[in-house]
């Protein structure tokens, strides 16, 4: 039980900011285990919390069968639907065609219970990947940048970063939105950067900053590609312009 | 306390404002201020959010009538039979329209519908702190950035922690409800706002008003700078596009 309140209250100061949290996770011994311990345990908490929030939704939406059947037949009672059909003796055949397709992919998008429980699972796992890839991307960045601290410094002070994703939470209340997480997120990851490795703010700021810009730069580059070997395909295929 | 710092952010308290940047929980401190007025603006938006949706008719005649506005205007500068057409449609399909979304909103739900409304109008309760967090860590980012370039001393917890009082005067968007004024009001409590972050700004990086006030305003100029530089560029291709076609 100690323990647990001892990890709330170094996820409370992520949160908020607080220098001195920071400076007593960079030099406990235990600084990895805690912050290991520390993401999975937001990780579970969102989770979960997601996933009330989705069961609750479930719990006040009208089934998903009901509200395409009132669709479809509202809009086949609507004027316009009756004058094309009247044009075009295809158009209620197509119209029916489109119905369906939008439907089927409206339904696999809506991922329902199956999705939320998977969440359960998922975002923890993400939050620890993520903790540990951003860590190591910002440790060899603060390194070259002069920085003094070890590897286990820097994870076990931006593993408390992950406190900011505590205001995550709210997603148990259906349709409550999460704003501000990634940039406070960012915010805290600087602070835990500044303070493992003693750096100068603005060399922080880029130890912080550089592994997300190259992450865009990738991401971006790699829908580029997507595009372009799309339109090789589809040129080759004889479907392009 | 968290009424006092309330207070002392929107009387623009010198003393406060020090005593907070000396103090080692000055975030905790200011985005408690960020909570409250979130929490006050969301509870009587949520109130509201939860009335339309065991009642979506009022709702529904206000969208009815603004969409009607809208044709009338659409109408008097059509000058094409397509476009006339083109109303002329929307015209006829309106009552129908309006009433499938009347009939999809009131669709048997597992739990009752007065459940629903409670807790759409708790979700935005609980979401309203956060889109105003949202809203304060971009400006609040940039003008730490801009603070350093001109100087300030101040570190990026006191910016956010004395920045964050700069929510408080929005407790007036509350009212944001009433008619006619209720735009007028939140527009005084964004400049009042604004006002707050200048002398928060000065506060945290030991700055004059002057260089607070462009650190305040910088990023948001080169911003609109850079929005018009683009608008011109594209309508320069524009023009290009359609005298070379021509």
């Amino acid at each position: 039980m100690q323990a647990l309140s001892d990890l709330f209250r170094l996820g409370i100061g992520g949160l908020f900011l607080e220098t001195p949290v920071f400076r007593e996770q960079r030099e406990a011994s235990n600084r990895m285990q805690r912050g290991f311990l520390l993401v999975l345990l937001v990780g579970v908490l969102v989770g979960l919390a997601a996933f009330v929030g989705q069961l609750l939704t479930l719990a006040i939406t009208p089934s998903v069968d009901t509200i395409f059947q009132t669709l479809r037949n509202g809009l086949t009672a609507m004027p316009w639907y009756r004058d094309l059909s009247q044009l075009n003796p295809a158009f209620p055949a197509q119209f029916d065609q489109a119905f369906a397709q939008a439907e089927t992919t409206l339904r696999t998008l809506n991922s329902g219970l199956l999705g939320g429980l998977a969440g359960v699972i998922l975002t923890p796992l993400v939050y620890l990947i993520t903790w540990l890839i951003f860590g190591a991307f910002a440790h060899v960045v603060a390194r070259m940048l002069g920085g003094q601290g070890s590897f286990s410094q820097t994870l076990g002070c931006t593993a408390l970063a992950s406190g900011v994703n505590l205001l995550a939470l709210v997603q148990i209340v259906p349709a409550a939105q999460v704003a501000g997480v990634t940039l406070l997120g960012l915010l805290a990851n600087y602070v835990a950067i500044r303070e493992a490795h003693q750096l100068q703010p603005w060399r922080a700021f880029w130890a912080t900053l550089l592994g997300p810009l190259v992450l865009v730069l990738l991401f971006t580059c790699a829908i580029c590609l997507l595009f372009f070997s799309l339109g090789n395909i589809l040129s080759n295929l004889g479907l392009g312009a | 306390m968290m009424i006092d710092t309330f207070n002392g952010a929107l009387t623009l308290r010198q003393k406060l404002l020090l005593e907070l940047r000396d103090s080692p929980q000055v975030v905790r401190r200011g985005l408690l201020v960020v909570l409250l007025v979130g929490l006050l603006v969301g509870g009587v938006n949520g109130i509201r959010t939860a009335a339309t949706s065991v009642n979506p008719d009022r709702e529904l005649a206000e969208a009815r009538a603004q969409f009607d506005d809208a044709l009338d205007q659409q109408a008097m500068t059509a000058t094409t039979p397509e476009a006339r057409e083109a109303i002329r449609l929307m015209r006829e399909n309106a009552d129908a329209g309006f009433a499938l979304v009347r009939e999809i909103a009131l669709l048997p739900t597992p739990l009752p519908r007065a459940v629903g409304g409670a807790l759409q109008g708790l979700g935005v309760f609980v979401s309203t702190p956060l889109s105003y967090l949202g809203s304060l860590l971009l400006w609040v980012i940039f003008t730490h950035i801009a603070a350093r370039w001109l100087g300030g001393q101040g570190n990026i917890q006191q910016m956010l922690g004395l920045g964050a009082l700069s929510v408080a005067p929005h407790a007036l968007d509350a009212l944001g409800f009433i008619p006619v004024v209720g735009s007028a009001i939140s527009l005084v409590a964004t400049i009042w706002g604004l006002v707050v972050l200048v002398v928060a700004t000065a506060v945290a990086h030991k700055l004059d008003t002057g260089r607070a006030t462009l650190a305040v305003c910088l990023f948001p100029l080169v911003g609109i700078l850079l929005a018009l530089l683009s608008f011109c560029i594209l309508l320069l291709f524009v023009v290009a596009a359609v005298s070379g076609g021509a």
